[in-house]
C-alpha cells in the first residue's frame, strides 16, 4: 500500500502540467461573454456554452493521451523495468498509474468546470448535470458520460496502444474477435430489437459495456502481471483476459436472452393482449417476471392446456393473433426486419400444433389482417393497399388501392372471394371534443376479379365505433346530428329511409351492440345513472335495465342464450387505477340483471379488441372469458358456475 | 559449496522470442560476495538471462532465483534485497535525482539517503534537473546510486559501462569494487569492457549464441588460456606440430607459412613436450588477456548470436 500510495503521488506530480493547462483554460468560458460576436445572450449561458465545449474537447483529449502513454510509452521507450525493479506488485503498478491518471483528467475537469460552476450559483447543477440517460434509469448522464466517459477512453486508448506497440500478429486475433463480440452481441440483441424490447436490450447492452469496462480494468493489471516488460506477451494477457472476459459476458448474455425468450405460460404472471376466436384457443401476450419489457405470447388451448409460444411482439405494430371462423388456423406476425413482418400460421385442427412461416412478408405497418372462414385466405392492409394472399403457398393473389384520400383501417372476408374493407377520413368536427371527426367508408374488394368497388359511406356516430361492421344485420345504424344531439338511427340501406330513431347517445362511453338473435343492447352512460335499453331489430323499445351505479361500463358478449356480460369498473377519486370491477350478466329476455362478479371485467368488447369472427358467438370462450384486477386471466363455466384461473397458472 | 544456497542461481534457463531461442539451457550461480562477470557478444544472450533473472521476463523453460527466491513468482520480495542498474538507464525522465531519492525512499524499506546523496554530489550529478535532460553517464550514474542506497544484497549491473568515457568507467568500476566489497555484496555485471572488469570479476562467464560456453574463476581462467607461438624449419615440422595441437585444446589455429600462431586452453606439458621435440621447432608460450580469451572463444566470422 505504501508503494502504491508513492507511485500514484509520484504519477500525477509528474503529469502535472496538465493541471495548469486545464486551468489556463478555465479561464475561456468566463472571457467568452466579453467578445462582441456573443450578442444579448446571458452570460451565463454563454459561460456554460463555452465550458461544455471546452470540456467535451480538452478532457477527451487528456484521457486519450493519457491513456494511451501511462503504460505504453514506459513499455515501448524500455522504462517500464524501472517499476519493475522495485519491491512493487504488478497490480500495484497498474492500478497506481491508472489511478493517478483517473484523477489527473478529473482533477482537470473539476479544475475546467469549477470557476464557472460557482459563477452561475448553481455549482452541483453544472458538475453534476441531471441529464437523464433514460426516464427511469436515475443514472445521471453526466455521470456517465463526463465523469466516467473519461476513464472509458482512457482504458481504451491503453489498450489500443499496447497492441500498437506490440506490433504482434495477435493485431489480427484481436480485430477478429472485435468482429465476432460485436456480431455475437448484435445477434443476441436482435429478436429483442425487432419487438422494441427496449428494457432488455438497454440492460444486455449494459452489461456488455460493463463487463468490457471491467474486462479492461483487470486485462491492463493481467497485462502487467503476466507480460511484464514484453510487451508481445502484455498484448497477449491482456487481449486473452479481455476476450475471455467478454466472451463470457456475450455467452451469458446469451443464455440470459434464451430464457427470456423460452418463457412459458406458466411463467406468465400477467396479461396484457388477448386475442380471441371461435373455439378454446386464446392468443395471450403477457409479462413475465424477470422478463422486463419482453412479452412472450402463446396461442394457448383452454381445453386441453396444450400450447405453441408464438411471439407476437411488444410493438404497436403487431396486433396479437387472427383466427379463422372455424378455428382450423390462426396466424400472427413476427418482425423480420426494421420494415417489415413476417406472417406465421399454426394449423390448429393438428394433434400436434406447430408454427411455421407463410412465406407471406407484410408492411411493418399493416393495419389489419382477416382470414378467410376456412383460413386458406389471408387479407391485410398494408399502407393505402388491401393485399390477398393465399396462406398455403404464400402467393399474392390479388391487390388493390383505396383512395379518394381515404385510408383503410380495416378488413374481413365476407367469403372466401370478398373482402369488405373499411376505410376512414378525417374531417373536422363541429361538436366533437376531440376537434375532428371521421368519416367510414366500407369497400368490397373482389379476391377473383381483382375489383375494389367504389365503397359505402357510413357516418359514425363515434370516432372509434363503427356499428354494423361486426355483426351482420338488415338495417344500418347511422349517427344523425340533430340540434347538437347525437342521435342514433336505424337506417335501411337499401333505400336510405329511417326505420326508427333510437334517441340521444350522450357521452363518449356510449355504446351499442347487436346480439345474435339481431336485438340491440344500447348502453346510454346519462351523467345521473347508466341504463341499458333492449331495442328489437327493428327499432321497438324492448326493455330497460338500470344499473347499480356511475362508473365506466362496456357491453360484452353472449355467454349464454339470451344472458349478455356487462363490464363494471369504478373509480375512486381522480386517479386512472380502478378500484373495482364487476361483471354482470344480464338477462335479456326479462331485462335483469342475474350474476355478479367481483373483481373481473369481460375481455370481449371495449376499445382493445378487433377479434376474430365467431369470437362473439353465443358461449363461446371468448364470451366467457373475464380479465382481473392485475392482468389475470379467467374462464367461466356456466356448467359449474366457477371462474377457473388461467393465468398466471394457479399454484 | 550447495548451489542452491547460492545468493544467485541460474537453473537450466531457457528464454525464446516466438522461435527464436535467445538463451539455451544456461546454468550457472554466484556465491555470497562474489563479483560475477557475465560476457558475450551483442545479442548473445545476456540482458535476456538477466531480464529473467531479476523477474522481468518469464523464461521459456528453468528457472532463476535470488536469495533462495523464485524470480518470477516472488519478484516484489526480492526486490526488496537487490539492485538492478539496466543497461539502458530507466529512470522516468520527468524525474530529478532529488524527486527519485523521494520516491524510493518511500517506496523501499532498506534506503540510505544520506549514501544517495553523498554518491551523486561526488560523482556530480545535478540533482535538481529532470533525469530526461541528464547526459547518458549522469543517468547511469544516477541508476547506480539508487541502485546502491538500497543497499542490496545483490546489485546486477547490465552493461554499467556502456557508452561511458573511459575515465568514467575505470572510476565507476573502481568504486565498485571498494564499496561493494566492505559489503559483502553478491555482484552480477555484464559488459564490454572487459579491461575493467579483468581485475574485479572473482568469476566469468562467457556467453555465445545464447549459450554458456564458459564459467570459471577468473585466476583459472587466466592460467588456463595461452597463446602459443611455434616457428618450424621445414614444412614437414609444421604438419607434425599441427597434428600435436589437439590435445591442448586449441581455439584459434592460424598459420603464417612456417609459422603457427595458436590459443590453447590447456597448457598440457606432455602435448609441449612433443612439439618441442620435434626437430627444427621453436616454441613461444605467452598469457592472455581476458579480451583475447573471449576473443578467442566469441570472435568467430559469423558474428554474435
Amino acid at each position: 500500500m505504501r508503494a502504491f500510495a508513492a507511485l500514484l503521488i509520484h504519477e500525477i506530480k509528474e503529469r502535472k502540467a496538465l493541471l495548469v493547462a486545464a486551468a489556463v483554460a478555465s479561464v475561456l468560458p468566463l472571457l467568452a461573454p466579453l467578445l462582441p460576436a456573443t450578442g444579448s445572450n446571458p452570460a451565463a449561458d454563454i459561460r456554460e456554452a463555452v465550458l461544455w465545449f471546452v470540456v467535451a474537447t480538452l478532457i477527451p483529449v487528456f484521457a486519450v493521451l493519457l491513456g494511451a502513454t501511462f503504460i505504453g510509452r514506459d513499455l515501448s521507450e524500455g522504462r517500464l523495468g524501472f517499476f519493475f525493479a522495485q519491491p512493487m506488485s504488478a497490480p500495484a503498478i497498474w492500478f497506481a498509474k491508472l489511478g493517478a491518471v483517473v484523477m489527473l483528467v478529473w482533477a482537470a475537469q473539476l479544475i475546467l468546470m469549477l470557476p464557472t460552476a460557482l459563477l452561475s450559483g448553481d455549482a452541483a447543477r453544472i458538475l453534476l448535470k441531471t441529464i437523464r440517460v433514460l426516464p427511469d434509469s436515475g443514472v445521471p448522464l453526466s455521470l456517465l458520460t463526463v465523469w466516467v466517459g473519461p476513464v472509458v477512453l482512457i482504458l481504451i486508448a491503453h489498450s489500443v496502444g499496447v497492441v500498437w506497440r506490440a506490433r504482434s500478429p495477435w493485431i489480427v486475433l484481436d480485430f477478429v474477435a472485435f468482429v465476432v463480440i460485436v456480431g455475437a452481441t448484435r445477434f443476441v440483441l436482435g429478436p429483442f430489437l425487432m419487438v422494441f424490447a427496449a428494457g432488455v436490450v438497454m440492460t444486455v447492452v449494459g452489461w456488455i459495456l460493463a463487463s468490457a469496462f471491467v474486462a479492461l480494468i483487470v486485462g491492463g493489471a493481467v497485462q502487467l502481471i503476466v507480460g511484464r516488460v514484453d510487451a508481445k506477451r502484455g498484448h497477449r494477457a491482456l487481449s486473452g483476459t479481455l476476450w475471455i472476459v467478454m466472451t463470457i459476458a456475450v455467452t451469458s448474455a446469451a443464455c440470459w436472452g434464451w430464457w427470456v425468450r423460452s418463457a412459458t405460460p406458466e411463467d406468465l404472471s400477467r396479461v396484457y393482449e388477448i386475442s380471441l376466436g371461435a373455439g378454446s384457443w386464446i392468443g395471450v401476450t403477457g409479462a413475465s417476471a424477470g422478463r422486463m419489457d419482453f412479452y412472450p405470447g402463446f396461442l394457448i388451448n383452454t381445453h386441453d392446456g396444450r400450447w405453441i409460444a408464438a411471439h407476437f411482439g411488444s410493438d404497436v405494430h403487431e396486433r396479437g393473433v387472427i383466427f379463422s371462423a372455424d378455428m382450423s388456423r390462426a396466424v400472427w406476425t413476427v418482425p423480420a426486419g426494421p420494415n417489415e413482418s413476417q406472417v406465421l400460421v399454426a394449423d390448429l385442427n393438428r394433434d400436434s400444433v406447430e408454427k411455421r412461416r407463410t412465406g407471406i412478408v407484410l408492411n411493418r405497418q399493416w393495419r389489419g389482417i382477416a382470414l378467410s372462414d376456412d383460413g386458406s385466405r389471408l387479407a391485410a392492409i398494408e399502407g393505402a393497399n388491401v393485399v390477398a394472399y393465399e396462406v398455403g403457398s404464400g402467393d399474392l393473389l390479388a391487390a388493390a388501392k383505396v383512395g379518394d384520400g381515404f385510408i383503410p383501417a380495416g378488413v374481413r372476408f365476407d367469403s372466401d372471394d370478398v373482402v369488405a374493407v373499411l376505410a376512414f377520413a378525417s374531417e373536422k368536427s363541429v361538436d366533437d371534443s376531440s376537434g375532428s371527426r371521421r368519416r367510414w367508408r366500407q369497400h368490397r374488394f373482389g379476391i377473383e376479379t381483382r375489383h375494389l368497388d367504389e365503397g359505402r359511406v357510413i357516418d359514425s356516430p363515434w370516432q372509434w365505433v363503427v356499428p354494423g361492421w361486426n355483426s351482420a344485420f338488415g338495417y344500418t345504424l347511422e349517427r344523425r346530428e340533430t340540434a347538437g344531439e347525437n342521435r342514433l338511427q336505424l337506417v335501411d340501406p337499401a333505400i336510405g329511409t329511417v326505420v326508427a330513431d333510437l334517441g340521444d347517445m350522450p357521452g363518449r362511453w356510449s355504446d351499442i351492440e347487436v346480439v345474435d338473435d339481431g336485438r340491440m343492447v344500447l348502453l346510454r352512460q346519462h351523467a345521473e345513472r347508466p341504463s341499458l335499453e333492449i331495442v328489437s331489430p327493428d327499432g321497438r323499445n324492448l326493455c330497460r335495465v338500470d344499473l347499480p351505479g356511475q362508473g365506466w361500463l362496456k357491453l360484452g358478449g353472449e355467454v349464454g342464450p339470451h344472458l349478455l356480460a356487462i363490464g363494471w369498473t369504478t373509480w375512486s377519486g381522480e386517479g386512472e387505477t380502478p378500484t373495482r370491477q364487476q361483471t354482470l350478466l344480464v338477462d335479456l329476455d326479462e331485462g335483469a340483471i342475474t350474476r355478479t362478479f367481483a373483481g373481473v371485467s369481460p375481455v370481449l368488447g371495449g376499445w382493445r379488441n378487433d377479434t376474430s369472427p365467431g369470437a362473439w358467438d353465443i358461449g363461446s370462450v371468448a364470451t366467457r372469458m373475464m380479465e382481473g384486477e392485475g392482468f389475470t386471466l379467467s374462464l367461466w363455466e356456466p356448467d359449474t358456475d366457477e371462474l377457473h384461473q388461467l393465468i398466471p397458472f394457479p399454484d | 559449496m550447495n548451489v542452491d544456497r547460492q545468493p544467485l542461481v541460474v537453473d537450466h534457463l531457457t528464454v525464446r522470442y516466438g522461435s527464436k531461442t535467445a538463451v539455451a539451457d544456461v546454468s550457472f550461480s554466484v556465491g555470497k560476495g562474489e563479483v560475477h562477470a557475465l560476457l558475450g557478444r551483442n545479442g548473445a544472450g545476456k540482458s535476456s538471462t538477466i531480464s529473467c533473472l531479476v523477474g522481468q521476463r518469464r523464461a521459456a523453460e528453468g528457472t532463476c532465483r535470488l536469495l533462495g527466491l523464485d524470480s518470477w513468482r516472488q519478484r516484489r520480495r526480492i526486490m526488496e534485497r537487490v539492485g538492478i542498474v539496466p543497461e539502458t538507464p530507466d529512470v522516468p525522465p520527468g524525474v530529478s535525482a532529488v524527486e527519485l531519492g523521494r520516491l524510493l525512499g518511500r517506496v523501499r524499506r532498506s534506503w540510505n539517503a544520506a549514501d544517495y546523496g553523498v554518491r551523486l554530489s561526488r560523482v556530480g550529478v545535478p540533482l535538481k534537473l529532470p533525469a530526461g535532460s541528464l547526459s547518458k553517464g549522469q543517468r547511469r550514474q544516477l541508476a547506480l546510486a539508487a541502485a546502491l542506497a538500497a543497499e542490496p544484497e545483490v546489485l546486477i549491473l547490465d552493461d554499467p559501462t556502456l557508452g561511458l568515457d573511459a575515465v568514467v568507467r575505470r572510476t565507476l568500476l573502481s568504486e565498485l569494487v571498494g564499496e561493494l566489497a566492505d559489503r559483502g555484496t553478491t555482484v552480477l555485471v555484464t559488459t564490454h569492457d572487459l579491461g575493467g572488469i579483468e581485475g574485479i570479476a572473482d568469476r566469468v562467464g562467457i556467453m555465445h549464441r545464447g549459450r554458456l560456453v564458459l564459467d570459471e574463476k577468473m585466476g583459472v581462467l587466466k592460467q588456463r588460456f595461452r597463446r602459443l607461438r611455434v616457428t618450424a624449419s621445414d614444412d614437414a615440422a609444421i604438419v607434425a606440430v599441427e597434428t600435436a595441437l589437439g590435445p591442448l585444446d586449441p581455439s584459434i589455429i592460424r598459420r603464417f607459412g612456417r609459422r603457427i600462431d595458436a590459443v590453447i586452453g590447456r597448457t598440457d606439458e606432455n602435448a609441449l613436450g612433443s612439439i618441442r621435440a620435434t626437430a627444427g621447432v621453436e616454441i613461444d608460450l605467452e598469457p592472455l588477456s581476458l579480451e583475447e580469451i573471449f576473443v578467442a572463444l566469441c570472435g568467430d566470422e559469423e558474428g554474435g548470436a
